[in-house]
């Protein structure tokens, strides 16, 4: 444990303390739209978005990589492939029900598989392991300042919204009749998971997004009886998973990604016993 | 004579193909109180959803305070018979009647207002004790009063209820009684009942909903009387249909 802080104060290790703040100040944004998520039961588009956004890191890397773009960052990619997909599935959803798990298939599957193709075609060696597990130890200092506006941004809309967001959620047809448009919030509502799941990618990778948007929010709900209450802390489990999470990765040298999912997923099955218990 | 409320003109509805009601005509006025009765999946509840414009007739007018259902729905308080909702959601009471106050603003914070309009509908409906336990804890009876709180806290100029008292106790039932009546005074009241259980203090009319609606003032009798003329219509419609 003590060389875990006195690893966060080394001036030597800033990645280390970057991959901590970011950590910290992400944990909002999934505290509050992992609730969403998780009452609003849209898990699996959740996955079917945080899937697909490979499809947006290979087109970025392939176009840098071949034709020398600058700009096409792969995280400037992987924000609007996550856009994108957030609005077809909610279009689709509201438009044509029954299809909803076939186009949620499609865009998860199609979305990696342009993704590997894209890679394939960027010259020199991409490692896809670092994007589908997540590496948070590469995250520059730079990297912060738009984490942190994103963060801001998506708390800021999922707490103004709050009420309305919450009336859609729990009854649709009585929000509708409030005068409501149900299918603006369903869409926004995606589109905040969209740019949740970006920020989660950075952190855990494409495959281990929706445990760390779920699970907390999971646990959250068996001890609260509101839906702000199970926000707060299902932020504040998020802080916990990934603080935890870091400090064993480095102190056993093991991947952060998996590492912060099975402290996540441990808390999970402990809550639900305790839950049982009583 | 008061003004028309509602005003149904050949109306027709089916989902897909299967016609639910046919040929609909008829007009509310202003502050009457109206039951709708009829068998199970006769339209009661489809009658209530094209008031409400959450479906629209596949033939045929709807003019409800003399405009489109969809524009003027926010004036309608409505509490449907069940709603379906995730078990786990967690809420509250007063979380569930809050949300009769939602639309007025963007963001749908509330205000002072908001919060003495829900206090005094949970009050109404003898909920204020519970208001902060968990939706999902009650029984259907509460619930059902949960859920016409909500209907009457955004102050409507009408008010739709489907089946209040399906769940309802005797003592609560009075007091709903009571309750509608008082607003009756000053809005129009639509309520489906499935039996005749609940006997307001005045029907103005009473419709009767087999795929085909027919309408009967009855300004000066209630109880048995009102009975009475559902089983005789409901058997004439039954023959009708059974005709032709």
């Amino acid at each position: 444990m003590t060389d875990f802080f006195h690893a966060l104060v080394n001036p030597d290790f800033p990645f280390l303390r970057y991959a901590l703040a970011m950590g910290l100040l992400s944990s909002v944004a999934f505290g509050i739209v992992g609730a969403y998520v998780v009452v609003r039961r849209i898990s699996y588009m959740a996955g079917a978005i945080s899937h697909s956004i490979l499809g947006g890191i290979g087109l970025g890397l392939f176009l840098q990589g071949n034709y020398g773009l600058k700009w096409c960052h792969p995280m400037l990619f992987a924000v609007l492939t996550a856009l994108l997909s957030a609005i077809i599935i909610g279009y689709v959803s509201l438009r044509a029900r029954q299809r909803e798990d076939t186009i949620i298939g499609a865009v998860w599957a199609v979305g990696m598989a342009l993704g590997l193709i894209f890679l394939t075609l960027t010259p020199g060696y991409v490692d896809p392991m670092s994007y589908l597990f997540g590496n948070i130890l590469v995250i520059a200092k730079t990297d912060l300042w738009l984490i942190m506006a994103l963060d801001i941004l998506i708390s800021a809309a999922g707490l103004f919204f709050f009420n309305n967001l919450q009336a859609v959620c729990f009854d649709e047809e009585f929000a509708r009749l409030k005068g409501l448009n149900v299918d603006f919030y369903f869409i926004m509502l995606l589109v905040l998971t969209a740019l949740t799941v970006v920020l989660m990618v950075r952190i855990v990778g494409i495959v281990l997004v929706i445990a760390l948007l779920t699970i907390p929010a999971a646990v959250a709900g068996q001890f609260t009886t509101k839906l702000k209450r199970m926000m707060i802390l299902s932020v504040i489990l998020s802080a916990i998973f990934i603080t935890i999470g870091l400090w064993l990765s480095y102190a056993v040298n093991f991947p952060s990604g998996p590492t912060i999912i099975i402290i996540a997923g441990g808390a999970y099955i402990l809550s639900a016993v305790i839950k049982r218990g009583n | 004579m008061n003004e028309t409320v509602i005003k149904f003109t050949d109306v027709s509805f089916a989902y897909g193909s299967v016609p639910i009601l046919k040929n609909v005509n008829f007009t509310i006025a202003e502050r009457e109180f109206v039951y709708i009765v009829g068998p199970n999946g006769g339209g009661k509840t489809t009658l209530l959803k094209l008031i409400l414009g959450l479906l629209y007739p596949v033939k045929g007018k709807i003019e409800v305070f003399g405009e489109d259902p969809q524009k003027v729905r926010r004036k309608i308080g409505y509490s449907p018979q069940h709603i379906q909702f995730d078990q786990r959601f967690p809420i509250t009471v007063s979380d569930v009647v809050f949300m009769g106050r939602l639309g007025a603003r963007i963001g749908g914070h509330f205000n002072k207002a908001d919060r003495k309009a829900v206090a005094k509908a949970m009050e109404e409906l003898d909920i204020t004790d519970i208001a902060q336990y968990p939706f999902s804890s009650l029984s259907g009876g509460q619930r059902q009063r949960v859920l016409i709180a909500r209907a009457i806290a955004g102050g409507p100029d009408m008010l739709l209820l489907d089946e209040p008292t399906a769940n309802i106790d005797v003592h609560s039932e009075d007091k709903l009684s009571n309750i509608i009546s008082e607003l009756n005074k000053r809005i129009t009241v639509l309520m489906v009942s499935h039996e005749l259980s609940f006997v307001a203090k005045k029907i103005n009319s009473v419709l009767c909903v087999n795929r085909e609606v027919r309408i009967h003032p009855t300004s000066e009798i209630t109880g048995d009387a009102v009975k009475h003329l559902f089983d005789q219509d409901m058997k004439l419609i039954r023959h009708d249909l059974n005709c032709g």
